[in-house]
């Protein structure tokens, strides 16, 4: 490839790019976002902060952002989407920080949020992993709504609040059992945590909507192709902001992680609305090559973002 | 008929409100109340052989001395199928049993074939007679699975609480509440007083009790009121005795009586005599050979030995010593976290039937629970620490490239070794293929079955848990440093 060549792809993923955030904009369509407006504003696209506790690298993202109430109007509900996946300690970093999504729940209701509902769909036990994640609690005490239940075999739960969406773009999925508090919701903030991943090379925000669907959609997933269907369920309901807990991250045995050795403190806290290009951003932060991380072309390919971080306005903060 | 209000009764029934609520709360409730379990004699003699400890010991010992003092309160108020039956048995019309001689030709026989065969190490009649591991099928199988059907669509239950039995097993916990309600119907406490094993180790202790009913033979005009009430068929009212070693002391007789000539007290007569006599000797010893004979039989009905091993629960050692030494309650079934305990049908061949197997497409044994270990009442497993199970290895994954979707379709997967918690699954490049393939380190592997229940290809999955014969620990996962230098002082690298 030279210079010439090189230039060209570049301009043309960066019109691409550029082209599919207008189509994802008018797609969601969501007057009430404020979300959509930020380049339009001059607001940057992505923030990443480094250098501070989590939470007031949030503080600052968010701040940077244009504060949180760009994001929640008053009497809005919120749905947060951590990573509450394994019945790991906070320490073994395989579940978002506690600590962050307590900030993340108050800062909804301060600007005025009517509710904040917290879920996930773990792969452990549930109630085990809701408990030793610190998430739950951590929420709760935040004034969060939590539910949690056996997304595989509490046929209950699954009743009460997963429903079949289709999945417009899909070519491989038509339709997926989604969680109640994604279906119903104003704004929906995805708080993923940066790990390595043994299927899907590296887990991040697109990823991290997979907790999403009922446990059953999700070996359906592994058995119709994996990458593909994380792109295609990304895109039935686009986060209005994804905030990626980069702090202490799982470098190796992810994304459920052995021991300690596993993690690395990282430090940096990324935000954002556009999934793949945060996903980009993250990889490059892990040092995993783009290329490896195969649903960031599907993400493209469904207009989900960008992978030419160079096109967009990255605010780049040192606490 | 008058019955007065006795106090002796209202205290036992009393007492037996209190275990009965303990011991459901041990089965439903988890850990918390297993030492209520404690209380039950039938499981606790096992452990004593299995796993030694002093509590057990002071618990048997109790029970004995209680028997000694009290005679068989234990069957009234310990004993949970003994307070199922008195449940059941309340909507008896009264007054409608007779003293029943026969039942004592029966009791020793049985007792003497039930537990010789326990000693050669088949298991299988004492899973379908004693009385704790009776209860806990009847729990496991019938009452979740009514509770289930009849609240499931209320939300009234948090979760659901039905353990999906396999078919035989739903059947066998029908028939054994039925035919016990059909027994009750028909002669009280009958099951107490010929199949229990535990009924008639305790009537070795109670025949000569301190406190025992007694008839007073100068108040008594032999109205028979007592021994039509007797549920355990143990007054003979004619001649004026109360037999003592079948006396489960419910004492319902002390009030029926419109003499007053029933008391419990200790009586200056002696006990009953003992009817040792040539033909119950002869029947007795001719039942320790028949005991022996089934003992031996499972030899016979043994799984053939060329199989694959059943999984069997961390903390059950060998196969040999967890099949002969399990009663198959399945107190540990209810207690599985991961769902992925079973009682098994013909796994363990017929002589291992409703023993605990782990099936991986049912579930996947929870790497940071060890409550099947820790809730086993008769030591068939030893109680391990959460460190120790963690590394205990009760099976090894086998991969079959030929069903794999990232071998076979070459679409990215990697659910295994997501799911694997030790870290023995890792997807590696190979060459010749796009995406990574699984690779098993069997030096790691623990056989919890994550990755087989996860697995999205079924019915046969492309990574299958194979249990161990013999279950033995692995070297913990030595902590090596990250290869992936991460460059957090660079500033920015996007």
């Amino acid at each position: 490839m030279d210079r010439r060549d090189f230039l060209k792809t570049g301009a043309a993923l960066a019109l691409l790019g550029a082209a599919s955030k207008v189509i994802g904009q008018v797609q969601v369509d969501k007057a009430e976002t404020a979300a959509t407006n930020l380049s339009a504003e001059g607001m940057p696209d992505i923030v990443a902060v480094r250098g501070g506790s989590p939470v007031d690298m949030f503080d600052r993202a968010i701040a940077e952002l244009g504060g949180m109430d760009k994001f929640v109007k008053k009497g809005q509900v919120v749905t947060v989407k951590p990573n509450i996946a394994w019945d790991q300690p906070p320490k073994m970093a395989a579940n978002t920080n506690p600590d962050l999504i307590a900030r993340i729940v108050k800062a909804c209701f301060e600007a005025g949020a009517s509710k904040v509902q917290v879920f996930d769909t773990p792969c452990n036990s549930w109630k085990q992993t809701y408990k030793n994640s610190g998430i739950a609690e951590a929420a709760e005490k935040a004034g969060a709504t939590v539910v949690g239940g056996d997304a595989a075999k509490d046929e209950q739960y699954i009743r009460e609040y997963y429903a079949e969406v289709p999945v417009p773009k899909g070519r491989l999925l038509q339709k997926v059992m989604q969680h109640k508090f994604i279906r119903e919701c104003d704004v929906l903030i995805n708080v993923p945590i940066l790990k390595v991943h043994g299927g899907a090379t590296m887990t991040c925000c697109m990823k991290n909507l997979m907790g999403t669907v009922s446990k059953e959609y999700h070996q359906l997933f592994h058995r119709l192709g994996l990458t593909r269907c994380i792109a295609e369920n990304a895109s039935v309901r686009p986060p209005d902001l994804n905030i990626v807990d980069a702090y202490r991250v799982m470098t190796k045995r992810g994304p459920r992680g052995v021991d300690e050795t596993d993690v690395k403190e990282l430090g940096y806290l990324l935000a954002g609305r556009d999934m793949v290009a945060l996903d980009t951003a993250s990889a490059k932060l892990m040092q995993l090559p783009i290329r490896s991380i195969k649903y960031l072309e599907e993400g493209i390919d469904l207009g989900l973002g960008t992978t030419s971080l160079e096109a967009l306005n990255i605010k780049r903060v040192t606490l | 008929m008058k019955s007065r209000r006795n106090n002796w009764r209202s205290a036992r029934i009393f007492l037996a409100v209190i275990a009965f609520t303990l011991l459901l709360a041990s089965l439903f409730m988890g850990r918390r109340f297993r030492w209520a379990f404690l209380t039950q004699v039938g499981s606790d003699i096992p452990a004593l052989l299995g796993n030694f400890s002093i509590g057990v010991l002071v618990a048997v010992i109790g029970v004995l001395l209680m028997t000694l003092v009290f005679g068989r309160l234990y069957c009234s108020v310990l004993c949970p199928l003994g307070v199922f039956q008195d449940i059941l048995g309340h909507f008896h019309r009264k007054g409608a049993f007779r003293n029943t001689p026969w039942k004592r030709k029966i009791r020793g026989p049985v007792f003497c074939v039930v537990l010789v065969a326990a000693l050669f190490g088949m298991m299988l009649p004492l899973t379908l007679l004693m009385p704790s591991a009776n209860f806990v099928i009847i729990c496991n199988t019938v009452i979740r699975g009514t509770v289930q059907w009849l609240f499931g669509a209320t939300g009234l239950l948090p979760e659901p609480i039905t353990l999906r039995p396999m078919p035989a097993v739903q059947v066998t916990g029908w028939v054994m509440t039925l035919g016990l309600l059909a027994l009750n119907q028909w002669r009280g406490r009958v099951f107490c007083n010929t199949l229990c094993p535990v009924g008639a180790l305790l009537s070795l202790f109670a025949r000569k009790s301190y406190y025992r009913v007694s008839i007073d033979q100068s108040k008594c005009v032999h109205c028979g009121a007592c021994e039509h009430l007797c549920k355990a068929g143990c007054i003979d009212a004619q001649a004026g005795i109360v037999r003592n070693d079948e006396c489960v002391k419910c004492l319902n007789c002390l009030s029926v009586c419109p003499k007053g000539a029933l008391t419990l007290g200790h009586p200056a007569k002696a006990a009953q005599p003992l009817d040792a006599n040539r033909r119950a000797f002869l029947a007795n010893g001719g039942a320790v050979v028949a005991g022996a004979a089934v003992g031996l039989t499972h030899k016979v009905v043994a799984r053939p030995e060329a199989e694959i091993p059943p999984i069997m629960p961390p903390g059950a050692g060998t196969l040999e010593r967890f099949t002969s030494r399990c009663v198959g309650c399945g107190i540990c079934i209810g207690a599985c976290r991961g769902k992925v305990l079973k009682a098994s049908v013909t796994e363990y061949g017929l002589r291992g039937f409703m023993q605990p197997v782990l099936d991986p497409y049912r579930g996947a044994c929870d790497f940071n629970c060890h409550a099947c270990s820790k809730v086993c009442p008769c030591g068939a497993l030893t109680p391990l620490s959460k460190t120790v199970k963690q590394t205990t290895r009760i099976g090894l994954a086998h991969w079959d490239p030929s069903l794999c979707v990232a071998f076979v379709d070459e679409e990215a997967c990697g659910a295994c070794a997501e799911h694997c918690p030790v870290g023995a699954l890792t997807m590696e490049e190979v060459p010749g293929q796009e995406v990574r393939v699984p690779q098993v380190n069997p030096s790691l592997c623990i056989g919890c079955g994550a990755c087989q229940n996860i697995c999205p290809v079924r019915p046969q999955a492309a990574i299958v848990v194979h249990g161990v014969e013999t279950q033995c620990r692995v070297e913990p996962p030595k902590a090596e440093e990250s290869n992936i230098k991460l460059r957090a002082e660079e500033e920015f690298p996007f």
